[in-house]
């Protein structure tokens, strides 16, 4: 008899504890789920994976249209596609992944009340699953970024080595996805309100964030509201790494990645309580 | 050798009444209250009550013996499952489980209408707890068990019912658990079917399985078990052997409908 599957089921465990081994026993699960999550995304559907890739894009082409050919806003001496799908790129990665995991319990209530397995794949599944359409994404921004590179005579951005941190960035906001993901997860699945405030919470989020115009513009006694929000960083130091712009300074990097750690952990240790009696209450 | 299961004075309350917990509006109106009664402002029988799914349970199952839940709806039984799957907590108490387990409490779990039945079979045996590598070494016992071979590369959602119970029934049967958990779950399919199901739970226990069944068909459990648990109200009121057991709730059944009637 196997002795290393022993499991006592107690009353109250306390907020720190968390099912490692079962975590481990079942990662080939996470593999299946994520598969599931992106074959139920676009099976049977006629373009696939290249819906992905559109939304971005066209979003991109509104941006450069309203804010560059009308407002005639200044893009840092960056193509205004570049600088707009950069940006976009990240922020549609933040919203949809965190939108996806702030419903992911009450989607699998059903699935919840009938098996056991890690709860926290959900949310876990669902990051993975939008890093790959991320991945997908990022051809676009590569096939921009050669084709202004080398088809403009000089060009009109800097092509630096710190390129290479461009994965450190997208950690960072892996982890905040996550992080708040699973805070709003958690709550919505106690306090059904949450849900409509999420929606609402985005769009505000998005006004404070870089995306459609640079920090340069923004009055420097205002900056700070911009920086105190730990997107910003993420999106700032995403284009200056590409395109050699003015960098974040490293203190500010520093602590919005902290602030992204703290925010990941707690919502992780958060959701796993709250989904420790969910189905008793749904 | 040791049991494979030992529930110890095992207990769970639900909330019920005035502390709804669905909104924010809700916890805002429970904690108003709340300061209100503290301050006697509102009579006392308007603060929650707790209704006691499970009340001090406890029992031992030793290795090769499947035993069967009986109770009326709302005893207990569906509670006591949930608790030993890990899907709920218990309010107090505890469960000692030596060895694996498989709760069965559907089947088909995580099946995806637009997966082939070969990655559903991988999908669900993960769900339930196998690795990649035990699925495939059951694979083709599970296809075989389902007879259906030759739609196992065809999407589920073209599967008709039986075929789809079949399968996912199939996944479960063959899960390499020490304990096996089961809620109504042998009815599924055919009857032909139906009486392949038991024979494997039956091949299951003489492997030293634990088995744990709730089901309604009084015929069909105590083809299985030899024992019984009998739950009423959340109170384990019999534990023994399966035909006294089965007097017992056929008669406590059979009195509650008089009285109802």
């Amino acid at each position: 008899m196997s002795e290393t599957f022993t499991k006592v089921i107690k009353a109250d465990k306390g907020w720190l504890s968390f099912d490692l081994k079962a975590l481990i026993h079942y990662r080939d699960l996470l593999f299946l789920m994520v598969r599931r999550e992106f074959v139920a995304k676009y099976k049977q559907t006629l373009l696939g994976p290249v819906w992905v890739v559109l939304q971005p894009s066209l979003m991109a082409l509104t941006f450069v249209f309203l804010f560059s050919k009308t407002m005639k806003v200044p893009t840092d001496g960056v193509p205004p596609v570049l600088f707009y799908f950069s940006g976009i790129l990240i922020w549609n990665f933040l919203s949809s992944a965190l939108g996806a995991i702030s419903v992911s319990m009450l989607h699998h209530a059903e699935l919840c009340k009938k098996v056991y397995f890690p709860r926290i794949f959900l949310p876990i599944s669902l990051l993975c699953s939008h890093f790959f359409s991320l991945l997908i994404q990022s051809t676009v921004l590569l096939a921009l970024y050669l084709f202004f590179y080398f088809s403009v005579e000089r060009p009109v951005f800097k092509m630096t080595g710190e390129i290479v941190l461009i994965p450190l960035w997208l950690f960072q906001l892996g982890l905040l996805s996550l992080g708040v993901g699973t805070w709003v997860a958690g709550l919505t699945s106690k306090y059904r309100d949450f849900h409509h405030l999420t929606a609402l919470g985005l769009t505000v989020w998005m006004y404070a964030s870089p995306i459609s115009y640079s920090l340069s513009l923004v009055p420097s006694d205002w900056q700070w509201v911009v920086m105190a929000n730990p997107v910003s960083s993420i999106i700032l130091s995403f284009r200056s790494s590409l395109f050699g712009t003015t960098r974040v300074p490293f203190e500010m990097q520093m602590v919005s990645f902290l602030v992204c750690v703290l925010v990941c952990f707690s919502g992780v240790l958060f959701f796993n309580r709250a989904q420790r009696n969910f189905i008793d209450t749904v | 050798m040791k049991s494979l299961i030992e529930v110890k004075n095992l207990s769970k309350s639900y909330r019920l009444g005035q502390r709804g917990f669905g909104s924010l509006r809700d916890s805002f109106h429970f904690w108003w209250k709340e300061t209100l009664r503290k301050k006697s402002l509102v009579k006392s029988d308007e603060v929650d009550r707790s209704f006691w799914a499970l009340r001090n349970i406890s029992f031992k199952v030793e290795p090769g013996q499947a035993v069967g839940i009986l109770g009326a709806n709302g005893a207990g039984k569906s509670t006591l499952l949930k608790i030993l799957a890990s899907l709920t907590d218990p309010t107090e108490g505890e469960a000692l489980l030596r060895g694996r387990l498989a709760s069965i409490l559907e089947v088909g779990s995580g099946f995806h209408p637009d997966l082939t039945g070969r990655e559903n079979i991988y999908l669900n045996g993960a769900f339930l707890g196998m690795k990649r590598k035990e699925v495939t070494s059951y694979f083709d016992a599970i296809v075989q068990f389902s007879g259906n071979e030759p739609f196992i590369d065809t999407p589920v959602k073209h599967y008709s019912k039986g075929m789809y119970t079949r399968l996912a029934f199939s996944v479960a049967a063959h899960l390499s658990a020490d304990i096996l958990l089961l809620d109504e779950v042998l009815e599924l399919g055919d009857v032909a079917f139906q009486k392949r199901a038991i024979d494997k739970m039956i091949e299951r226990k003489k492997e030293g399985k634990a088995i744990l069944f709730v089901s309604h068909d009084s015929e069909r459990v105590q083809t299985l078990c030899d024992r019984s648990l009998n739950l009423e109200a959340g109170r384990l009121v019999f534990d023994g052997n399966m035909k006294e057991g089965m007097e017992r709730y056929l008669t406590t059944a059979e009195s509650s409908s008089m009285l109802n009637s």
